[in-house]
């Protein structure tokens, strides 16, 4: 028989397999369902910042405006920096990113700065609805990652040990067709039609999911997809190989289901433990103490000055010395800053800390590694979060600048200040740049796919069309 | 005879080689679970009371100074680690453990464990809740599928059938053997984690235990109950495990992520900044249809007619002191009203959540463990409620020293420790498990109807067993 007829009989066989088809086509539909979510929770996020900018530029203008009018709190520039302007500092949406919600809900993607200390906008947290964030995100990345290993175990786990037990290899053997090479067919096939559901799911995920095309889309997706093919394939060939070492059906679904729940669930739930043991995240609860230490140490400094406006109502003494008054404040800033500013540095660095160990780590699991590679294409695996965050830190002390000089000469602010506001830009992840940071790990699953692929070839040189192959372990 | 085929069903599960092998696995992951968050319980727990002392000792010690720098300098308030954590941590990881007490505003919880945790979090957390919610009835699943399919397919079904026992006996009896048999693996860990609770809290967390312990005993025989149902009507063993763990899966992945997710879509959590920017628009508009300073004004009226005197200067108090208590008046309204429209928005997630456990037993456990656990977002309500009542009382304190005790522009006044005594010290008070247990009436109603399900399934698959002969 020629490979394209025993391809094109599996292909009529699982045409004719309702739930097959039923269960891809649902698959399909989960799929682009999580598209539409992510693109709904992005939106939603873009919504906010967009009204926050839209709001920021307003006050500007119209602090310039009442500066020029000669307003005295819009030419008061510690009034203005202290009290009135907090500008917001979004992240750039990267490619793809409502496909990998990964730490993206969890991570602040806008920040608002002021001229206080950059631990007012660094330890403030959002409310949200926690039990959303224990459960997890209902994304693209999950379905892949979680979801299309137990599709392609439902497809393939019984493509050796169910033909056998059904006679079927037997049939080919007498059909003149070799039983490895009916299996390899067979195994290719069903690959195949995997494979190209999942590429549809993905492509049609990405094309509701996405708001804007560029070049850098391309080549993300094009690195999805890729990432998404290897994991498919090293759970095509695990499943093989189970399928071929196992005697029963039975034995070689409950094996297949083991190694989804250790590499999938398991390993990863262990490797969070164990870069959390290896480098423990410093306490907040001490930031805390350390931060009310500091602030009572630099409020004890200007005490008496501050106490003659009830701490913080320059508007109390009738006659109003904002000059005098914006100067301890941003004295006081300043003396907090300096003792709190190194203890931030220290989350900072475990966070990088952590993110190396788990960049070691991954190799143990195979849904690790894909979940890192996909979070690392869409930029949510809080790399770009930490680039924005040094990035966020580096505008604040240009904002600070601006407004403390002025602050400490006592020079006014005039209208055509206002135009001359520190900006920021934010960091922005090259589509190249994260493909390639994609590639090692791809090559590693590869390795691992070849491998379990070269095991199989052997198993399958030495396949007994009934009964066990003579490699097939004792099974009680 | 349903004692003959429990004991014989109790002996062969125990015997089997491969059941053992996963049973040892299982046990000692969740016996390792339980150790290491233990012992994070004791670490956690002793920072949060040595760093409650240390702002209590801060607060106390601060030394002469005006109350309304004292008000601003304010307290901390820190979410407890509570004992039953180490067994369910809930959603602690993603909510603020600490909450600052100041004048005039009431701030966020700050302080989430999750900000500083591996970026590996969508896996989940190793608990023991997450071992016993979702690898237990895996475990179930494995060990009753071919029950049932597989006697069928092997014939064997037939033959005891014939023997005159019933399809409700052999239901009952597998249901106790295979039942005994899990309880008997459990029993380690039932014993670890209550010695380890016991050192933990004394006995002050053991009737929680006690109600923890019996919803899990009835999720188990729920995930029994489905597993032989399912392994009496399905055709074959394989069929059986395939449909299982289909359901597993979904139950236990994708259920609770779409219901969580479609709650956002349904009712999204507004935006820090919008609820603050609200509050800000609240605060300048004021209440009662009254801006801040017409309120001010009208009370400034009425304390001169009362006073009979016409300046803040001849007045015997400090009008400072009622000027901001006013405004804290009015922050107090503007600020409940806020947060009690976003405390609607997640509700109404979690009311999704709540309807979507209809599809899968184990969200409704995961509600009701981490209530009992005291690990719930009704929890961390509650702490954040807590520390907003001693803030208002805190205030009110510092305002009526204020008032009383200084005259109006007199900015030199000082209180000292006396003041900072009476206001009195943050205490964190745990909610009463009748309480906790009031919340859990919707997933507990589930759970009701998934018995009642059940058990109508099983009695019509008894039905059906009887007649396949």
């Amino acid at each position: 028989m020629r490979s394209w007829d025993l391809l094109a009989a599996e292909f009529n066989l699982l045409r004719r397999e309702g739930v097959v088809i039923a269960v891809l086509v649902g698959f399909m539909v989960t799929v682009l369902a999580a598209g539409f979510a992510g693109r709904a929770a992005i939106e939603d996020r873009r919504i906010t910042a967009e009204a926050a900018l839209q709001e920021y530029r307003q006050l500007v203008e119209s602090l310039a405006n009442q500066a020029a009018a000669g307003s005295d709190t819009a030419r008061s520039a510690g009034a203005v920096a202290f009290s009135v302007l907090s500008v917001p500092v979004v992240k750039a949406q990267t490619a793809l990113e409502a496909l990998a919600i990964g730490q993206g809900d969890l991570l602040a993607d806008t920040y608002f700065v002021t001229a206080r200390g950059a631990y007012h906008f660094l330890t403030r947290t959002d409310p949200d609805n926690a039990l959303r964030f224990t459960v997890g995100s209902f994304d693209v990345a999950f379905l892949l990652i979680w979801v299309l290993p137990l599709l392609v175990i439902g497809v393939l786990f019984d493509v050796v040990v169910g033909e056998r037990e059904r006679g079927v290899l037997a049939l080919a053997a007498v059909a003149g067709a070799s039983p490895a090479r009916f299996v390899w067919h067979k195994w290719c096939a069903r690959v195949l039609v995997l494979s190209v559901s999942c590429w549809m799911s993905i492509v049609l995920a990405a094309a509701v999911a996405e708001t804007s095309w560029t070049a850098t889309t391309a080549w993300v997706i094009t690195g999805w997809l890729l990432v998404a093919t290897v994991y498919l394939l090293f759970w095509a060939a695990l499943a093989l190989w189970i399928s071929l070492r196992s005697s029963t059906t039975e034995s070689a679904a409950m094996q297949c289901a083991g190694a989804w729940l250790l590499l999938v669930v398991l390993t990863p739930a262990l490797t969070n433990v164990g870069a959390s043991s290896i480098v423990p995240p410093p306490s907040r609860v001490e930031l805390t103490a350390a931060l009310r230490e500091a602030t009572e140490q630099a409020d004890k400094q200007i005490a008496s000055e501050r106490e003659q406006w009830f701490f913080d109502h320059p508007d109390i003494k009738g006659e109003m010395d904002r000059q005098a008054y914006y100067q301890t404040v941003a004295r006081s800033e300043a003396g907090i800053e300096q003792v709190v500013a190194p203890l931030l540095e220290r989350f900072a660095d475990t966070a990088n800390d952590q993110r190396r160990i788990v960049g070691l780590l991954k190799y143990l699991s195979p849904g690790t590694l894909t979940f890192q590679t996909l979070t690392g294409l869409s930029g949510t695996d809080g790399r770009v979060h930490a680039e924005f965050r040094a990035a966020t830190t580096e505008f604040h002390g240009r904002w600070k600048d601006f407004f403390v000089t002025r602050i400490e000469r006592g020079i006014a602010l005039e209208k055509e200040d206002f135009a001359r506001l520190p900006l920021f830009v934010s960091p922005r992840l090259g589509g190249g740049e994260a493909l390639v940071a994609a590639l090692m790990p791809m090559v590693a699953l590869l390795v691992l796919v070849s491998a379990l692929l070269a095991v199989c070839t052997r198993r399958l040189a030495a396949l007994a069309v009934t009964g066990r192959d003579r490699h097939a372990p004792q099974e009680r | 005879m349903i004692r003959d085929i429990a004991r014989k069903e109790f002996r062969q599960t125990l015997r089997d080689g491969r059941m053992r092998l996963v049973a040892a696995v299982f046990v000692l992951l969740a016996l390792a679970a339980l150790l290491l968050a233990a012992q994070r319980y004791n670490a956690l727990s002793e920072e949060r009371i040595r760093a409650q002392r240390e702002v209590a000792a801060q607060w106390m010690e601060q030394g002469d100074k005006n109350p309304h720098s004292a008000a601003h300098y304010g307290q901390y308030a820190f979410r407890a680690a509570l004992p039953l954590a180490f067994f369910d941590p809930g959603v602690q990881a993603f909510e603020g453990v600490s909450i600052w007490l100041e004048a005039h505003r009431r701030n966020f919880a700050t302080g989430r464990p999750a900000d500083d945790l591996p970026p590996l979090l969508q896996f989940g957390e190793l608990s023991l809740a997450f071992i016993l919610q979702v690898l237990l009835p895996l475990g179930i699943v494995l060990l009753a599928y071919p029950t049932l399919a597989g006697e069928r397919e092997s014939g064997t079904l037939r033959q005891v059938m014939s023997t005159g026992v019933t399809g409700a006996q052999l239901l009952i009896g597998k249901f106790i053997g295979l039942g005994g048999a899990v309880l008997y693996l459990l029993a380690p860990l039932l014993i670890v984690g209550i010695v380890l609770l016991v050192i933990a809290s004394g006995t002050a967390w053991l009737a929680h235990a006690a109600v923890l312990g019996a919803v899990y005993l009835w999720f188990v025989a729920l995930m029994l109950g489905l597993s032989l149902w399912v392994s009496a009507v399905a055709k074959t063993a394989r069929g059986a495990l395939l449909t299982l763990l289909v359901i597993w899966a979904a139950g236990n992945f994708v259920v609770p992520r779409v219901a969580a997710d479609l709650g956002r879509l349904l009712s999204p959590t507004p935006s820090a900044d919008a609820v603050l920017r609200a509050i800000d628009e609240g605060l300048a508009a004021g209440i009662d249809g009254e801006t801040p300073a017409e309120r001010i004004e009208k009370r400034r009226q009425q304390l001169y007619q009362l006073y009979k005197v016409d300046s803040d200067a001849a007045l015997p108090i400090n009008i400072q002191g009622i000027i901001f208590g006013i405004q804290d008046e009015i922050s107090d309204a503007v600020y409940d009203r806020n947060f009690a429209a976003l405390n609607e928005a997640i509700d109404r997630q979690v009311d999704v959540f709540e309807s979507a456990s209809l599809l899968s037993p184990r969200m409704a456990l995961m509600l009701v463990s981490q209530e009992i656990a005291g690990t719930s977002i009704g929890h961390q309500r509650q702490f954040a409620d807590g520390a907003e009542v001693f803030r208002r009382r805190l205030m009110t304190t510092l305002n009526r020293d204020l008032t009383l005790n200084s005259r109006t522009g007199e900015a030199g006044y000082r209180s000292s420790a006396a003041l900072w005594q009476a206001a009195g010290e943050y205490r964190f008070e745990p909610e009463s498990l009748s309480r906790s247990f009031a919340r859990c009436g919707a997933p507990l109603m589930v759970l009701v109807i998934w018995t009642l399900l059940l058990a109508a399934l099983l009695w019509g698959a008894c039905r059906r067993l009887g007649r396949s002969l």
